[in-house]
């Protein structure tokens, strides 16, 4: 691998916010595809900051700060990429869910996404099941991402499963769940699609139902 | 709760009692259900080894929190008791009773007040039962909505507080007929838990409080039947995260005369804090720190029972501890994380952002971190280990804290070269060591404020209600002019809170 590509890679590895422009521009210099630099760079070094989280060598301060960094980078790297090509990866809806307020999760979620290429429709917290429903209507999302924090509220979850089925457009969206009260054993109960962890496993998860769409 | 399926019978030894269990149901749980005292300090995790039991049918004695039932057991029930009721100097036919409940999510409390005389006298100190529905408010809110769950969590409270009065007065020799008054206090889950009252509500948002006054009432009425003469009350509490615990704490502040800038700060996995100024104009807020000052949530954690390290020390030849007991120690409570995070993190082997580096710390008797499994472990004595993620834990409980600290004195108004005094409560502050908890920067820098810990006000806000029943009219008024401080509302928290969680810097640490 090119040795400026993975000057990227280690600039967001290692939370670089001064030099990451200097080193995207570098690499463009030589002649790379952006989208290479996003991949190879970009998003593989965002990998590696989830596993860091993971293990608990990063914290909640240093996800914001990855997405600060990726989020520095991305005009750099969408003015380069055609109108046509990567017309962005589609929307996602985040909200935490109904009777829930906490949002950190959400948040750092979401600027990962959108440094990401995608189209985040952020609704807030406490929101409805309806409202989610609603939005999915309005906007044609097919990608949903719920969080919740409190054990209280993982009914929540379930609910806006059901309303997506009452409304007739279950099959149309897919529904992941994440924060510190769920899990892989709480998304098949309630009936998502797919459970996360960490802000960098929503990625992967969003990345593979576009790839495959 | 589960009454379908397949059950098995448990017979205790010596008495010859025997339970029907459901398969499956942890052994600690069903001993816990069928009167057994079992203690679960570290909570479960399989660490302290304090809820060993043997089985007839095994050789080795086992973890009642890591065994479940799957066959009809022989279990004898010879555990040592745990907290054992104290000498009480004798106390006089003629005089009157009360008794102080604090029902602390945790451990509950039980003073016996001699009222005549104004003597109290702690008669017994048990781990709340409800625990094994979850460590916290919220997962016992949530577990209190499934089926019958309410019920369950009442039931346990009701019969436990009930058997252990009862236990707690036939040693001392006194009659429970003679108690004419019961005083509870605790947090605003565990009192609607008690008296019943459905605590759907404060586990949502907008986390409301439908009941905030309670009526006093006939000690029967909440299944205390050994007790015909007392009526039971319980202080007021403000919202569904503060209390009767902080109101309480808050009416002894305005009892003992205080009139200067006061920040008060009850620490528990659901942090209460107040602040009262000069003029006596009070608010109020709560933030989750976490159970990782109780010890749930550390990898060797626990409660502050017989074999917890409670302090840490440095020494010129490594680090000494100090302990509850004696022998080998098998956990680590709060207070000694506190003080070990603040000795690693002077060495530099923790960075002020929280990670786990070294260098290896062989001069003083500590391996280099590991990294072995999933996260960066620490070696400390035997098995004992502190890990990158306990860390983690305690960085969310002193972000907590500190976040809600520096909103509640700004919508105070009140900057913190004004605080004069900081009072630390809850049993954590028992054994806390204030420096080492300003190191780490659970509270922003006060240049000007003295300190004092005053253990466990829930109690003695309790027992001064016992010795006058004025207190309740006096928490009430102060309840009323309270004002609260909700952070969710505030916008600004989650900047605030992210911003908190980084340990102090060098040079912040020196003005500390």
């Amino acid at each position: 691998m090119n040795e400026s590509i993975l000057a990227v890679r280690s600039a967001v590895e290692e939370l670089n916010l001064d030099d990451i422009c200097a080193l995207v521009e570098t690499c463009l210099k030589q002649g790379f595809d952006p989208e290479i630099i996003i991949q190879e760079g970009i998003s593989t070094g965002l990998e590696t900051v989830g596993r860091k989280f993971e293990e608990g060598e990063y914290f909640l301060a240093d996800l914001i700060m990855a997405g600060e960094v990726v989020k520095e980078a991305m005009p750099l790297l969408k003015e380069r990429m055609n109108p046509g090509d990567g017309k962005g990866k589609g929307k996602v809806i985040l909200a935490t869910v109904s009777g829930d307020i906490h949002e950190i999760g959400k948040n750092i979620v979401g600027m990962i996404l959108s440094a990401n290429g995608f189209d985040v429709i952020d609704l807030g917290v406490d929101v409805p099941a309806r409202k989610i429903v609603e939005t999915v209507k309005e906007t044609g999302a097919r990608l949903i991402g719920l969080s919740a924090l409190l054990t209280t509220m993982v009914g929540s979850i379930r609910d806006v499963v059901e309303s997506s089925r009452t409304a007739g457009l279950r099959d149309r969206v897919k529904i992941v769940i994440g924060g510190a009260c769920t899990s892989r054993d709480l998304c098949h109960e309630m009936g998502a699609d797919d459970y996360g962890e960490t802000a960098i496993d929503a990625l992967r998860i969003f990345n593979k139902y576009v790839a495959s769409a | 709760m589960n009454k379908d399926g397949i059950h098995h019978t448990i017979t205790f030894y010596p008495s010859g009692e025997k339970h029907t269990i459901p398969e499956g149901t942890l052994l600690a749980d069903a001993l816990s259900e069928s009167g057994v005292v079992i203690n679960t300090p570290c909570g479960g995790k399989g660490t302290c080894g304090k809820c060993k039991i043997r089985v007839e049918e095994l050789s080795e004695a086992v973890l009642a929190c890591r065994t479940v039932i799957t066959s009809d057991l022989k279990i004898h029930t010879d555990l040592q008791e745990q907290w054992s009721v104290p000498f009480l100097p004798a106390i006089q036919a003629d005089t009157r009773l009360a008794v102080a409940i604090d029902i602390g999510t945790t451990t509950v409390k039980i003073s016996l007040v001699d009222i005549s005389n104004r003597a109290t006298y702690e008669i017994d100190t048990f781990f709340n039962p409800q625990q094994r529905f979850g460590h916290d408010v919220i997962s016992r809110i949530a577990a209190a909505h499934e089926a019958s769950g309410q019920l369950c969590l009442q039931d346990l409270i009701r019969k436990t507080l009930s058997s252990r009065l009862a236990r707690a007065f036939k040693s001392t020799g006194l009659s429970t007929e003679r108690v004419e008054r019961i005083v509870v206090a605790g947090n605003t889950t565990m009192l609607y838990l008690l008296f019943g009252i459905d605590v759907i509500t404060l586990g949502k948002y907008p986390y409301t409080a439908p009941v905030s006054n309670f009526i006093s009432m006939k000690a029967s009425q909440i299944g205390f039947e050994d007790f015909p003469s007392a009526r039971v009350s319980t202080i007021p509490v403000l919202s569904a995260f503060i209390g009767a615990d902080l109101i309480g704490g808050l009416t002894l502040c305005h009892d003992m005369g205080i009139s200067s800038n006061v920040l008060f700060l009850d620490l528990g996995t659901n942090g209460e804090l107040f602040f009262l100024n000069r003029e006596g104009a009070s608010y109020a807020t709560s933030c989750a720190m976490g159970p990782a000052l109780e010890g749930m949530n550390i990898s060797w954690g626990m409660a502050a029972y017989e074999g917890a390290i409670t302090h840490v020390r440095k020494e010129p030849d490594g680090l000494a501890f100090d302990m509850i007991g004696n022998g080998e120690p098998v956990g680590i409570t709060g207070t000694a994380l506190i003080d070990l995070i603040a000795i690693l993190l002077d060495k530099g082997i923790i960075t002020p952002e929280g990670s786990l580096i070294g260098p290896s710390l062989s001069d003083n008797g500590l391996s280099r971190p590991e990294k072995t499994r999933d996260t960066k472990r620490i070696s400390l004595w035997g098995k004992m280990e502190l890990t990158q993620k306990d860390i983690r834990n305690v960085q969310l409980a002193k972000a907590a804290s500190l976040a809600a600290s520096q909103l509640l004195l700004e919508a105070a108004g009140c900057d913190a070269a004004d605080v004069e005094h900081v009072f630390i409560a809850g049993s954590l502050g028992e054994h806390l060591d204030y420096s080492n908890f300003k190191k780490l920067g659970f509270l922003p820098h006060f240049q000007n404020a003295r300190h004092t810990v005053l253990g466990n006000t829930s109690l003695k806000a309790a027992v001064a209600a016992c010795l006058d029943p004025n207190f309740f009219n006096r928490a009430t008024f102060l309840r009323n002019k309270t004002k609260e401080v909700v952070l969710s509302k505030i916008p600004r928290f989650q900047k605030v809170f992210i911003d908190s969680i980084n340990f102090p810097r060098e040079q912040e640490k020196r003005n500390g």
